[in-house]
């Protein structure tokens, strides 16, 4: 028992922080409100001092397992947590008055998305899940004036418990087949039973219901409908911070679910997960040609490049878990920078249409540069961090042997090259489409212009020295059964 | 046999509840309606042995739930509700992925070897007690933290800006 809670102290530690500044929203004055931003970035560091120091390993209450794969994914949802706080630091609506509740929900659904990083167990899973994208239905609609961030908020809330129904419905399936909610037991189970025994019905459409669970979370095509509308909708801080929770959570339990446990090419389902895969990339680059609304055009982009992680999952190999692990940083640096600029343009402009980018570069070209870095490696071009991300994952396909997804793949990264290249021209070949001059209302946004630059920053510096980047995966990609 | 005339009509009864709740036009009678179906899914939990469980459907549920869910209903715009029709012009490829998803489960349910078990009708109180404090203090503990969030937002929702 001690042992286990010591393995899980930062979690608890985490979600103790969260409670306190829930309170601290309650009962404390109006000027102390703004220690929240500084509180919570100390609870994130401590958080991370108790991950790193010393690393642990091991299996907690039978449930989670914390490994060097669990750890990265940990200590990229609290940097990214960290990040998005920084960027919504100076937004009154986020940052106001219920400061407090705003961060305490931020932290509780990190909180999930660490039990999901480590979760062995189906339950884990499911409350893992749980804990994390209920803070998201509430952060969605935090805007509570703004009709769009409502709507946004009761499609994903809908979507969402009805996804959540549908797993849980699988499970119970599950439960009933093998008697155990462990992966282990279960991928035993399997292992035991010889094909054509007529349970396995009942276990593939189980596994079915357990993805469309997985799917919607992960917005997989045909799971995906709710994505545009909940990004466009909410707060663009938690917009970038809905690609954390995927990313760091829900990927990482379905890659330990589906290539160490139950593995997808030994249950025969890696055409279908191939499949999944074509699908999601191909409809989320189409229909990202056609929008104009910058956030939309991001949310269908995310679509696609969920599509593409699951590469890395559908090559099943050692290879494919680096490059998802990769991707996963990655994606997360770029489409977090890509919004922060969003921010920056709307509340200059308080629009978020893609007029609003239309000439930025006579503007204020330092932005428009780092826009056009961030979409350079969003598109998959060297020397930044998303062309590794991409080389990778692609790579362990063609290990795989699956060269037609890479083709298909390669096919799609060029459709994404002309919608991100259409903001490009926008940005630097057209004049701008706003008469009002920019410096005039120009205010320091300290937390967010340190944001980008670090994004920036980074995904340069692993991009052109992946070296000890690499280095560090490939020892981080090792699964504890 | 006796058991499954019970089963049956227990389960005939909740599917008819079920139904009139998405189906009927007032807000108030698929309220009643969906107390119906608690109860009946607290019965089958009887049935099943499950004591704890079948007290706390009914505390909590159709105690508990409904009435704040009926408060709701009676303070909201119960009339206008009635105008709008319960079905969209998707209903029928809805109605279509439900039939074959059920077909679907009836295959898988009829393949599938699971055997009758047998119901012991003992108090289960105790050893969900000692689960829940014990083996599964993990999942409670994460429960409440998701209870917990979930208040959260219900009380931003609903106070006045």
């Amino acid at each position: 028992m001690i042992a286990s809670i010591r393995l899980i102290l930062p979690e608890i530690f985490l979600s103790g922080s969260a409670l306190f500044l829930l309170g601290w929203d309650a009962f404390i004055q109006e000027h102390l409100k703004k220690w929240v931003f500084w509180m919570s970035f100390f609870a994130l560091a401590i958080t991370f001092f108790l991950l790193i120091h010393p690393p642990q390993e091991g299996v907690a209450f039978g449930m989670l397992v914390q490994d060097p794969f669990s750890l990265f994914f940990k200590v990229l949802a609290l940097f990214s947590a960290g990040f998005i706080l920084l960027i919504s630091r100076e937004d009154k609506a986020l940052m106001g008055d219920y400061a407090g509740t705003y961060v305490s929900l931020i932290l509780f659904s990190v909180v999930g998305t660490m039990f999901l990083s480590s979760a062995k167990d189906l339950l884990m899973l499911f409350l893992g899940m749980e804990l994390t994208t209920i803070p998201l239905f509430i952060l969605a609609g935090f805007l509570r004036n703004d009709l769009r961030s409502s709507e946004g908020a009761i499609k994903f809330f809908l979507v969402g418990t009805l996804s959540t129904g549908l797993m849980l419905f699988g499970i119970s399936y599950l439960y009933g087949l093998t008697g155990s909610t462990q992966f282990k037991e279960i991928y035993e189970w399997f292992n035991k039973t010889q094909l054509g025994n007529g349970d396995l019905v009942l276990f593939f459409l189980a596994i079915l219901f357990l993805l469309a669970g997985l799917g919607f979370k992960l917005s997989l095509v045909p799971f995906h409908q709710w994505t545009p509308d909940t990004y466009e909708g909410a707060p663009t801080p938690i917009t970038a911070f809905f690609s954390v929770s995927r990313e760091a959570g829900v990927i990482v339990v379905t890659v330990r679910l589906f290539s160490e446990y139950l593995k997808q090419n030994q249950m025969g389902m890696t055409s279908f997960f191939a499949l999944l895969s074509i699908l999601t990339m191909t409809i989320g680059n189409i229909a990202a040609l056609r929008q104009n609304n910058l956030k939309r055009l991001l949310a269908y982009s995310s679509i696609a490049h969920a599509g593409t992680i699951f590469i890395g999952l559908v090559a099943g190999n050692r290879l494919g878990r680096e490059g998802i692990m990769l991707y996963s940083l990655a994606y997360f640096l770029m489409s977090l920078g890509a919004f922060s600029v969003v921010i920056y343009v709307s509340r200059l402009k308080n629009s978020e249409d893609i007029s609003s980018i239309q000439g930025l570069s006579k503007e204020n070209f330092p932005l428009s540069l780092m826009m056009l870095f961030f979409l350079l490696s969003l598109s998959g071009i060297p020397p930044f961090l998303g062309f590794w991300a991409k080389f990778y994952v692609f790579w362990a396909a063609i290990e795989a042997k699956l060269f037609y997804l890479v083709a298909i793949a390669l096919l799609n990264a060029i459709i994404a090259v002309y919608y991100y290249f259409r903001i490009v021209h926008k940005m630097f070949f057209q004049e701008p489409s706003y008469s009002q001059p920019l410096s005039s209302r120009l205010e320091r946004h300290y937390g967010l212009e340190f944001a980008t630059l670090l994004a920036v920053s980074l995904l340069l510096l692993f991009g052109i020295f992946p070296q000890s980047l690499l280095s560090w995966i490939k020892g981080s990609s090792v699964i504890i059964p | 046999m006796v058991t499954e005339i019970i089963f049956y009509s227990i389960s005939f009864l909740l599917l008819l509840c079920a139904i009139q709740v998405v189906t009927v036009r007032s807000v108030f009678s698929s309220a009643l309606y969906l107390a119906g179906a608690l109860s009946m899914v607290a019965a089958l939990f009887v049935l099943l042995g499950a004591d704890f469980l079948a007290a706390v459907q009914i505390l909590l549920y159709v105690g508990g739930i409904l009435v704040l869910l009926v408060f709701a209903v009676m303070l909201s715009s119960v009339q206008q509700a009635k105008l709008y029709a319960q079905v969209n012009e998707q209903w029928v490829p809805s109605l279509i992925v439900c039939l074959g998803l059920f077909l679907l489960i009836g295959i898988g349910l009829k393949r599938v070897s699971f055997v009758e078990g047998t119901v012991l009708h003992a108090p289960t109180t105790k050893g969900l007690g000692t689960l829940l404090l014990g083996g599964m203090i993990l999942p409670f503990e994460v429960v409440s933290l998701i209870l917990l969030a979930s208040l959260v937002g219900a009380i931003l929702f609903s106070r006045k800006t």
